[in-house]
């Protein structure tokens, strides 16, 4: 059980440690997009990549903080029913309607790394002046719904712990 | 099985599935990818990662976290604070004058800040009590501060009208200058209410006792808390307005603004930047997912030809393009019970844009329309999410039930606004024709 435990502490941590990476995305964001400003008003010379760059890591960016809002449970919900059932009765209802989130988001991950290998293969380049090599920001997407995957058998987990022995996922 | 059939059960298996308060994102995907499976077979899956690519090629959003950046660390550094000190000693001679410069606060706030909740948490936390130990009535009080934070929709920069132009492909720019004046008449609606309901009863909202009132002294110094706010809000829609920036560009001058004006509070420390950052992140991931859940869902409505359905149904009812325009804000009202105003968006607005375009409406006007409706389902209950938000900020002798009927006039004050709007569309459409000309 300890061992679990660990392992399922584990796979939380590695989605909550992505978004605390790629939140420092949006400062980088900032600092980029006011270089390419000033460029253009006092210089009249903008760069040709900042928008582009920008632009490819905004994916990512958000892709990589999915895996955070389920950990955290910070999803929109519309929770007419559900805040008054017991943790219990939660976890059973969470058990059956989780499967078509691996369903759905099992169907992204297969696809989505087909994509990016054969993106990596073809050496696939963007169709802009600056030109910059895709495969790593073709990443997003599988690398994204991949740690959201982990996180959600991570929940499958303490939901099946909750809904078998009736006890909270933290033992009492 | 006839297609109304499977539009009928699509929507109705979605709707039963969110109510049991699976995520709104993952159940938007999962269930278009269940009906997809069963219409088309396996190799429809491949879908799911289409509409997961076009969402993430959405990459004018990306002016979202930086916009939500900027105000959260302006909400963090205690500008609000300031600003209320301000419109306080301002509007203290006028009946109801705390109320009203909540409201005050709340439209400066929603230009600063584009999240509503915001609004909510700083002025539920700063002029409620004060409100209370004035002896306000407690509807007075939450009241005013719910109808004020929610102006953060319709004020720009607003993230919803962000999301509309991107659906309607529509320019930023001219939505945010669209949304200026109906949010700017709602808040004088609000003070007008305000002052006229507390000269006719003094008793729900004691004016201040003359020695206590601010020296004209003090009321000239703390004008200078305005002049920060006022300079980033110029800097951001003012950029805006004279078209020299695009919304990505003046969402990052605005970052910069918000940066000088912590640093000058002297509060710009790691952790605030770290937090903000959290935040701007998290409330972007959450809009995307759903936008990501809903693409995948409108494809599969898209392929099954509920688009047309629709689209016959609209015109095949005896209504007239008003009837039909009434009729799609009633389904915003039925849907805002349910739905947050972000998976309704992007739920509804791929198949109503194009009914208004054909029905001779300007996009930008109904953006506008549509706005005010999400205000108005924030603040009536059961999906009333400002209502959630101020009961976790008052203390407990306030009940759900004083916060209910505390909304009451102020919703009744956006049907007004709603209907002028409705009557009179060059309320919305001469701001952005005069700055960014046009139609």
């Amino acid at each position: 059980m300890d061992k679990l435990r660990k392992a399922i502490h584990f796979m939380d941590s590695l989605g909550i440690e992505a978004a605390k990476c790629v939140k420092w995305f949006i400062l980088f964001f900032v600092v980029i997009t006011l270089f390419d400003v000033a460029l253009r008003y006092f210089f009249k010379s903008p760069t040709l990549w900042a928008r582009e760059l920008v632009a490819l890591l905004f994916g990512p960016m958000w892709m990589l903080t999915g895996a955070y809002l389920l950990i955290t449970d910070e999803q929109v919900r519309m929770d007419l029913v559900f805040h008054r059932f017991s943790t219990r009765k939660k976890a059973v209802f969470d058990l059956i309607t989780f499967t078509l989130f691996f369903f759905y988001f099992g169907a992204i991950v297969f696809y989505g790394w087909q994509d990016w290998w054969s993106c990596l293969i073809n050496n696939e380049h963007s169709r802009s002046v600056w030109r910059p090599v895709l495969w790593p920001f073709k990443l997003a997407i599988p690398v994204g719904v991949s740690l959201l995957l982990i996180a959600g058998i991570a929940k499958y987990i303490r939901d099946l712990y909750v809904a078998i022995t009736g006890r909270d996922w933290n033992g009492n | 099985m006839g297609i109304e059939w499977i539009t009928i059960l699509l929507f109705g298996s979605m709707l039963l599935l969110l109510l049991t308060g699976f995520p709104i994102s993952y159940g938007l995907g999962g269930i278009a990818m269940v009906f997809s499976l069963w219409l088309w077979g396996p190799q429809s899956l491949f879908m799911a990662y289409l509409a997961a690519v076009s969402t993430v090629n959405y990459t004018v959003l990306v002016c979202i976290p930086m916009f939500v950046f900027m105000g959260m660390l302006l909400y963090y550094s205690g500008i609000a604070d300031d600003l209320f000190t301000t419109f306080q000693y301002w509007l203290a001679p006028i009946p109801g004058g705390l109320a009203s410069a909540t409201v005050g606060v709340c439209t400066m706030i929603a230009a600063l800040v584009s999240s509503e909740a915001a609004g909510t948490l700083t002025m539920g936390r700063i002029a409620l009590p004060l409100m209370r130990k004035r002896g306000y009535q407690k509807e007075i009080a939450t009241g005013c501060i719910q109808a004020g934070a929610a102006l953060g929709f319709l004020v720009p920069p607003s993230c919803i009208a962000i999301l509309y132009a991107v659906i309607a492909k529509e320019s930023i720019g001219r939505l945010f200058l669209g949304g200026a004046i109906p949010g700017l008449l709602l808040a004088l609606m609000y003070i007008i209410y305000i002052t006229i309901r507390c000269s006719l009863q003094p008793h729900i909202a004691p004016p201040i006792p003359k020695e206590e009132r601010p020296s004209r002294k003090e009321k000239i110094k703390s004008l200078k808390y305005l002049i920060m706010p006022s300079a980033i809000i110029v800097s951001v829609i003012g950029t805006i307005m004279m078209g020299l920036t695009t919304p990505v560009e003046s969402s990052a001058i605005g970052v910069l603004g918000a940066m000088i004006a912590v640093a000058v509070k002297r509060r710009l420390n790691l952790k605030l930047i770290s937090d903000a950052l959290m935040d701007s992140a998290k409330l972007t991931a959450i809009m995307m997912w759903i936008f990501m859940g809903a693409m995948t869902f409108g494809q599969i409505y898209d392929a099954l030809g509920a688009k047309e359905i629709i689209y016959t149904v609209t015109h095949a009812l005896p209504l007239g393009p008003w009837g039909v325009l009434i009729m799609i804000q009633f389904t915003f009202f039925i849907l805002g019970m349910f739905m947050d105003d972000t998976a309704i968006l992007f739920i509804t607005m791929p198949i109503y844009i194009p009914i208004i375009n054909e029905l001779g409406f300007n996009p930008i006007w109904f953006g506008v329309l549509y706005i005010i409706n999400m205000q108005m389902a924030y603040m009536t209950p059961p999906f009333g999410y400002c209502l959630m938000l101020i009961k976790g900020v008052v203390p407990p002798d306030i009940t759900m039930g004083d916060i209910y009927r505390s909304v009451i006039p102020f919703v009744i004050i956006q049907g007004v606004a709603l209907a002028l709007i409705m009557l009179f569309p060059e309320l919305v459409l001469w701001l952005p024709r005069v700055m960014l000309g046009g139609g």
